[in-house]
């Protein structure tokens, strides 16, 4: 079921109004599982066994854990809830891509491997509950959090129906206490909620689906396409993902809080970054926070010698990289975000830049405009391989605008242009708000008229074939 | 919770309110332009063509048999419901529609040709029916295709989002800002001045070993029960295949084949079948401009053809 169907617009108020009808909270964990569990199904009931057992699994160890003292107990029941949901994660996203790997790997030694590859379907979001889960579990091991022994908010937890197939992923620090205590309704969440998923479709439908039309375009025909073209190609893809994957975030974190649960921010204006790292702070943060604290700190963090700083670094990039998809062009997207990431971490300014540019005026200063400007184009130079199908395509793509042919047709590209540029006047003027759109006036009427002319925006505006959310193949 | 419901719901209307506002513009508007397909589809739902004779079927009725030409040469009236690049569900459809509209009909003529019965995925400038939308009879017919989605059949205007030419159209034509009067149609007929393409040609180099068209069963039942439905109503159904180009007998392995279906129809249920396909206007390669469609010249010649053919029919 996606965000923008007819079905979740009747789905949404029937699930609202079942949950806040009943006053106890058992109940309401079982409307939101069996609501959850509907939501999943209606993509394929079949991998509905796979959120099932990643919960069982994982609340047993969680529960196991509790109850042991011994340590090498532990580290058995750990490896155990790694195995079993890493175990699936590599089973169906990356089994083929490493065979395959494998093979044209023995084949260039003159070996043979006969095709084991296998017709595997990627379940929607594995990547997603597969980590919510094992946050969960580390967690508990660490004695961050106590197991809890309430299987319906735990299964709750795990399969909360707007996060459920794209994130934000959460931690069970933040968000499992949410599914144990009482809860009520709350006016100002639910309002700001809403705002947030307007905010999100006009990030999804006007921004991204139209985007999309363009990078589809210019992407899959790059060859006859000049220097110019190419890179407004990688333009227009920065901002379909961003559009997409921000907006669904928005959606889902909107969403939630009209159960008054909350999630946290995944996305905080990324392409006002004034360099890589303060990108990677403002970027899919939910995903990044999450390799920090249970890869990069488990590691060394950025203690140590430099020998063991890089590795580190490259170590998330790369798993980053290949979290995004079982494909070469994924892994060397991350190697390049490592290779520009790698210089500021080394000369101690990666933590530079904690607040938002021009936080206390209206304008950037020049220096920080170049600074965005720069950062920009080198998350676009990353982007064109996270979008081409093979490395190969990648270094043609780059070549093509390194060729500078001439030939472009600015008018077929100028109402996407605009759009983009919206996008980010708004961002701009709402920096500092929850949400771009906040419009804050006593009038009631004021306050009506402008989110319905947002609305219509929408609905003229937004592209009319429907693309399907990016994030949900990761 | 009581507050956030009365906004949500008094939010929603106002949205809702404005799309059905909307709605009613363009598509009140578009009820009274005679722009492209409009033009026909307002004759037939205002209910006032009082013919004897009604021309159903695809583009090969539509710009092959002139109901002028019928008219100045049978004693009746007639009126070419024929509709561009449709296959029979969506011809029936408007067949049905006229049915329900207007006066019943003593003659109904049903052009068939080799497409009429296969099964189309693609339904051919679908914008035609969006002002005529939530008329039964169109709803359960285009829900079959996939070019709507279930938004489009529940949410107002949503449907016209995708035709960005027609919504300034039906604005204009609500608000009497500009009128379109005519689009070139006499009752229903549109002769093509057009000469002889390459069309064919690019036919003849994609399918050199020929091609077979698929008739599908569902639409192959439809056409018998309606046969049936109509005879029972008292209308005099007659079926038609017009002329088209000789080269094409080669490349249409099936054709002799669906040919003698629709002859067979026509025998079981007792009703004539006037079959073109082998006359020798077919052979005037100067009458066509493509393998199925005459042009103007050869459309006039054909329908006086067809009006003497009618002769003992229609009387």
């Amino acid at each position: 079921m996606l965000f923008n169907s007819i079905s979740f617009l009747i789905f949404l108020p029937i699930v609202f109004l079942l949950f806040w009808v009943v006053k106890k909270t058992s109940v309401r964990n079982v409307i939101l599982i069996i609501a959850s569990y509907y939501f999943y199904g209606s993509w394929d009931w079949r991998f509905l066994f796979l959120i099932f057992a990643s919960s069982l699994v994982d609340f047993l160890i969680g529960l196991a854990l509790n109850n042991s003292d011994d340590a090498r107990n532990k580290k058995w029941l750990l490896s155990i809830s790694m195995i079993v949901n890493l175990g699936m994660l590599g089973f169906f996203k990356y089994y083929n891509f490493f065979i395959t790997s494998l093979s044209e790997g023995l084949n260039n030694v003159g070996l043979e491997l006969n095709n084991l590859t296998l017709q595997i379907i990627l379940p929607v979001g594995i990547s997603f509950y597969t980590f919510q889960t094992m946050s969960y579990t580390i967690d508990v091991y660490n004695n961050k959090i106590k197991a809890t022994r309430d299987p319906l908010a735990f299964f709750a937890y795990v399969s909360f129906f707007p996060q459920l197939v794209a994130g934000p992923i959460e931690r069970a620090t933040h968000l499992l206490p949410q599914f144990i205590q009482p809860r009520k309704f709350n006016y100002s969440q639910a309002i700001s909620g809403s705002k947030l998923i307007l905010w999100g479709f006009f990030k999804k439908m006007v921004i991204a689906d139209n985007c999309a039309i363009m990078a589809n375009e210019i992407f899959n025909n790059y060859e006859q396409k000049g220097s110019v073209t190419l890179v407004l190609g990688a333009i227009f893809f920065a901002f379909q993902i961003y559009g997409d994957f921000s907006g669904y975030s928005d959606i889902a974190i909107g969403v939630s809080r009209w159960f008054n649960i909350s999630l946290m921010k995944n996305f905080s204006l990324p392409y006002f970054s004034r360099n890589i790292g303060e990108f990677w702070r403002r970027w899919h943060i939910s995903l990044n926070t999450w390799f920090r604290d249970y890869i990069y700190i488990p590691l060394g963090g950025s203690r140590g010698s430099q020998f063991i700083i890089i590795r580190n670094i490259l170590a998330i990039f790369l798993i980053s990289g290949l979290w995004h998809g079982a494909n070469w062009t994924y892994v060397l997207w991350g190697l390049i975000n490592a290779l520009f990431f790698l210089p500021l971490l080394l000369r101690g300014t990666n933590k530079k830049h904690q607040d938002i540019v021009a936080h206390n005026s209206l304008f950037p200063s020049i220096k920080d405009l170049l600074a965005i400007k720069t950062t920009f184009i080198i998350t676009c130079f990353a982007w064109i391989f996270f979008r081409s199908p093979t490395v190969n395509d990648a270094f043609r793509y780059i070549g093509g605008i390194a060729s500078f042919k001439p030939s472009i047709n600015l008018a077929q590209f100028a109402p996407y242009l605009f759009g983009i540029i919206l996008l980010m006047m708004i961002e701009w003027i709402g920096r500092k708000k929850d949400c771009p759109i906040d419009f804050n006036s006593d009038s009631l009427l004021l306050k009506y008229v402008f989110y319905a002319s947002f609305v219509f925006v929408i609905i003229f505006f937004g592209a009319t074939e429907k693309q399907s959310f990016i994030y949900f193949q990761f | 919770m009581k507050r956030f419901l009365k906004h949500s719901i008094l939010f929603s209307s106002l949205i809702l309110t404005a799309l059905f506002v909307a709605d009613y513009i363009v598509s009140y508007g578009l009820r009274k332009t005679r722009y492209k397909e409009y033009g026909e589809w307002n004759d037939i739902y205002s209910g006032k063509l009082n013919t004897n004779l009604i021309i159903s079927g695809s583009s090969r009725a539509w710009v092959h048999i002139s109901p002028q030409i019928l008219d100045s040469l049978l004693p009746t009236s007639s009126y070419n419901i024929g509709i561009d690049a449709q296959v029979y569900d969506i011809i029936r459809t408007r067949q049905a529609v006229f049915l329900q509209r207007n006066p019943l009909p003593k003659t109904m003529i049903i052009s068939l040709d080799i497409h009429s019965l296969t099964k189309k995925n693609d339904l051919y400038h679908y914008n035609q029916f969006c002002p005529y939308f939530f008329d039964p009879i169109i709803k359960e017919s285009i829900s079959q295709y996939d070019v709507f989605s279930t938004s489009d059949f529940y949410i107002p205007f949503i449907r016209y989002l995708r035709s960005e030419k027609i919504v300034p159209l039906g604005i204009q034509e609500f608000f009497s800002i500009h009128h379109i009067n005519s689009n070139g149609r006499v009752k229903g007929y549109m002769g093509n001045p057009r000469k002889w393409d390459n069309s064919f040609d690019r036919f003849k180099t994609k399918n050199k070993d020929g091609k077979k068209f698929h008739i599908d069963s569902s639409q192959y039942e439809m056409l018998k029960n309606d046969i049936i439905a109509y005879k029972r109503k008292g209308i005099k159904v007659i079926l038609v295949y017009t002329p088209e180009y000789w080269e094409i007998e080669k490349y249409i392995l099936n054709r002799n084949e669906i040919i003698s279906m629709y002859n067979q129809i026509a025998t079981k249920n007792a009703i004539p079948f006037l079959n073109y396909s082998k006359h020798a206007i077919c052979k005037k390669q100067s009458l066509f401009y493509n393998s199925q469609h005459l042009n103007k010249n050869g459309a006039e010649q054909f329908s006086c053809l067809l009006a003497n053919d009618l002769k003992e029919f229609v009387k």
